[in-house]
């Protein structure tokens, strides 16, 4: 009997042990929190652009140079317009530039604004509103660096997160706004190859239009 | 007193060897026994021309700048990869140029040999660390593959169906590709994706991936291709079924082969990488590095520009004329 008890409680306690051992070795999670929390530590593109383009890009806006100066010096001088003005990604011929100017609007085309810039007859932008691609608003602001992005991917995300914040609250609404031989000043990026400088018209990624009229 | 002096001398004769034979043994990869510094070249693959111009530019100025340099292909195989690194550490290279066959499982090498003392430069494709290699020089093909969504729109129009062949998809270089030429092809509602398969940035499976792609929709107007090797096969299977001339081709590399048949009006554009300036640079890096500079970017984009019939006459296979 002493010994049928003695068994019974050898096996109560290995049982208890193997139990404890057994929950402390596998934790059950709803999937919804092991989804959540994976979804933590993907890079948020979308969050990253809004805060630059609301917090970060506007402080470096006063560092834009005006359209007339910057077409003038692309024709008489490209290697110092690039010196004073660009900003470049890594080894490349292509450089990006923060632009502003005022002018009227000549033509609206399939493309954007056409602007004839003010104080210069021979000046013309086009102030995209189709063809919002590419990294000029990223590189021109000078405040996203390559090395700071895990991978390239997450980078060139958030150029196309910061184009599609353009299409929706700057292209569309100028669109809508838009008539020949109304008055403007606008802010902008711009790619220019160092190798073409046949700019004409300078085409601008806009980040700020105000209507003068 | 005579015997206390000689054993003083001995002491110091002896003690001046041991230094000599220790500093020796220490400085060996340092070149210090007179032999030359070891860089290894490490290429993913050797099986497309492409990386071959890569892996011996970088070979060849490392070289010029007075190293001893070995190339090892890892034929796109992660395993291969790891045993050319345990070869590496063993031998006691100084430094690796490196062209990763994987963005994630290519980074524990990287380590290894950083802990063994051997820094890393990444050439071409990329690894998911800041802090592995010292740096990385990348293409910037999100960028040059804008522009070839750009003129891709120009020549297709704003209406038609294409295929797209992807390449390696644990590559970054694959999605950055692929996704600088969606960011633009994609707000054309009227140019359809009828296919966007795999082919692991090789010519013969490109061939294949074309040919049953071609089966199922024989009336696509384009096929965008992530590397020049699978506009080859893409372009020698549109040839096999009599489309060569109804079916656009665009590539991405600057090869020899596409280059020459941009020029012939038969493929209509690449991005053309600089290989060249990519492994030199690289070389010129490790150079500096083992001189004492610190101070390097952790990524270094090399732009990639647009090569079509509108300006063939500037660029030859991998680079500019």
């Amino acid at each position: 009997m002493e010994k049928n008890k003695v068994k019974i409680l050898k096996y109560c306690i290995g049982i208890l042990i193997t139990g404890i051992v057994l929950y402390h070795s596998v934790y059950f999670s709803h999937l919804d929190t092991v989804r959540d929390a994976a979804d933590a530590t993907v890079f948020d593109a979308k969050a990253y652009a809004e805060n630059f383009w609301r917090n970060e890009l506007p402080a470096v806006m006063k560092r834009a140079v005006d359209a007339s100066e910057l077409l003038d010096l692309f024709e008489r001088d490209m290697p110092g317009a690039v010196e004073q003005y660009a900003r470049t990604l890594g080894i490349a011929s292509l450089h990006a530039y923060l632009i502003e100017g005022e002018g009227r609007i000549e033509e609206i085309t399939e493309n954007g604004l056409l602007i004839g810039l003010a104080g210069d007859p021979s000046g013309t932008v086009l102030i995209e509103t189709l063809d919002l691609f590419g990294n000029a608003v990223r590189d021109a602001s000078g405040l996203i660096d390559v090395s700071d992005f895990p991978n390239t991917m997450e980078f060139n995300t958030v150029s196309a997160e910061i184009n599609r914040i353009v299409r929706i609250e700057i292209a569309g609404p100028a669109l809508e706004h838009s008539a020949v031989g109304k008055n403007v000043r606008f802010t902008g990026a711009a790619e220019v190859s160092e190798d073409d400088p046949a700019i004409n018209p300078l085409r601008i990624i806009p980040i700020e239009i105000i209507w003068k009229d | 007193m005579k015997i206390a002096g000689k054993i003083l001398s001995y002491t110091v004769m002896i003690s001046a060897v041991l230094i000599i034979i220790v500093c020796g043994c220490g400085n060996s990869r340092d070149g210090g026994d007179g032999g030359k510094k070891k860089v290894a070249v490490v290429i993913s693959t050797l099986n497309n021309p492409w990386f071959v111009v890569l892996g011996n530019t970088a070979a060849g100025r490392a070289e010029e700048l007075g190293y001893e340099a070995t190339i090892f292909d890892s034929q796109n195989d992660i395993s291969k990869e790891v045993n050319h690194f345990d070869n590496i550490i063993a031998a006691g290279f100084d430094a690796v140029i490196f062209n990763p066959t994987d963005a994630d499982g290519s980074i524990a090498n990287v380590e290894r040999a950083k802990k063994a003392g051997i820094e890393t430069f990444c050439i071409d494709r990329e690894i998911n660390s800041n802090t592995a290699a010292v740096s990385q020089l990348l293409s910037d093909n999100y960028s040059g593959c804008v522009a070839m969504g750009q003129y891709f729109v120009k020549r297709v129009g704003r209406e038609g169906t294409y295929a797209e062949l992807l390449g390696l998809v644990g590559d970054n270089n694959t999605w950055n590709r692929s996704k600088g030429f969606h960011s633009v092809v994609d707000n054309y509602p009227g140019l359809k994706m009828a296919a966007q398969q795999s082919a692991d940035f090789d010519r013969n499976k490109a061939m294949d991936v074309m040919e049953s792609i071609l089966q199922a929709n024989p009336d696509i107007d384009a096929v965008f291709c992530g590397n020049d090797a699978m506009a080859m096969g893409a372009y020698q299977a549109l040839a096999s079924a009599g489309k060569a001339g109804d079916v656009l081709v665009f590539g991405f590399d600057g090869a020899k082969d596409v280059i020459n048949l941009i020029g012939e009006g038969k493929i209509a554009a690449t991005g053309m990488q600089f290989p060249k300036v990519m492994a030199q640079k690289a070389a010129e890096m490790a150079d500096e590095y083992e001189k004492g500079k610190r101070d390097f970017p952790q990524k270094l984009p090399i732009a990639v520009e647009l090569v079509s019939r509108e300006n063939i006459e500037k660029y030859s296979a991998y680079g500019k004329k």
